[in-house]
């Protein structure tokens, strides 16, 4: 068991997921999302605020598979602990909510990037890695795969 | 002692020329850029295998320069080509559909890390103007040198 610490849950579809509340910038309602030719999965565009051009990931792709509904706003994310701290912009189906849940460690076959499980009533939330879920073959193969 | 360079690249108002591919607006140095023209004076190009995006070749005065259909290098749908623009250091014409503007741009920031496909070659960074992003084109990731000299070897050229 780990000690209680503060997620932010937020909900993609039917489903919620968590990021521990320290890797969370803001929760953003819906700006201009801005699209360029590239090739990097799940990247959908990017976004100015503030001055400051922001990458968005449609991780819902790799979280429950192309019929996610519709996004209705960012969460804006840090993707680096520390100096290099990156930020992304997550789309995701509703409001979120702060919490203060005991984490529980991640068992079974779960990918990677569910670093752990918080049970909050009947519902088990998975607690997400950013740089898992966006190591480079995780998100070739999810992009392709996805994920039921 | 080295000093590391910031995080944005940043020019002093440079000219840049704004040109339209299908739905998407891009951005080149002016001084990256020779000459802008009609399709005029194109002939095909002998078809190269791997090169499926270079189908005309351009001869002028003593130079060759291969036309990099703008659209199929950017791995877009195919679209409205109207104008070239022939770049300075390279043997390279590059297709556009339109050329919307020369504007200054004073700042020019890198391409954010979480983009790591092709896009790390094909843009020296990211313009945002009027708040609109817009990718300023590396001129050097539409042939590199070694690829011009297979097309060359391969009797693409002239």
């Amino acid at each position: 068991m780990t000690s209680p610490k503060r997620y932010v849950l937020f909900p993609i579809g039917k489903k919620r997921f968590a990021l521990p509340a320290e890797e969370v910038a803001e929760l953003a309602k819906p700006d201009l999302l801005q699209a360029f030719p590239h090739t990097t999965p799940l990247m959908t565009g990017v976004l100015v605020r503030r001055g400051a051009i922001i990458p968005v990931c449609d991780i819902a792709q790799v979280l429950v598979g192309p019929s996610a509904p519709t996004r209705r706003f960012y969460l804006i994310a840090a993707r680096d602990a520390g100096r290099n701290r990156n930020l992304i912009a997550l789309p995701v189906s509703g409001e979120c909510e702060l919490s203060s849940i005991e984490a529980r460690p991640q068992t079974g076959r779960l990918p990677d990037y569910v670093t752990s499980l918080l049970a909050l009533d009947e519902e088990i939330i998975e607690v997400l890695s950013l740089k898992i879920l966006m190591a480079d073959d995780s998100m070739k193969r999810s992009a392709v795969e996805g994920r039921a | 002692m080295s000093v590391r360079k910031p995080a944005a690249t940043t020019h002093r108002g440079e000219p840049m020329i704004l040109f339209a591919v299908g739905p998407n607006t891009f951005a080149i140095a002016a001084a990256e850029v020779d000459e802008i023209r009609d399709l005029h004076d194109l002939t095909p190009s002998k078809p190269a295998f791997g090169y499926s995006k270079i189908k005309n070749k351009l001869q002028r005065g003593k130079r060759d320069y291969f036309v990099v259909d703008s659209a199929s290098h950017f791995q877009m749908l195919p679209s409205k080509t109207a104008r070239l623009l022939v770049l300075r250091n390279h043997p390279v014409a590059l297709t556009a559909d339109s050329i919307d503007r020369m504007t200054d741009v004073s700042l020019v920031q890198q391409l954010p890390s979480a983009f790591r496909g092709l896009e790390r070659t094909w843009y020296k960074g990211l313009a945002v103007l009027d708040g609109t992003v817009i990718p300023v084109v590396n001129p050097a990731s539409f042939l590199s040198d070694a690829e011009v000299t297979e097309l060359r070897a391969k009797g693409a050229g002239l």
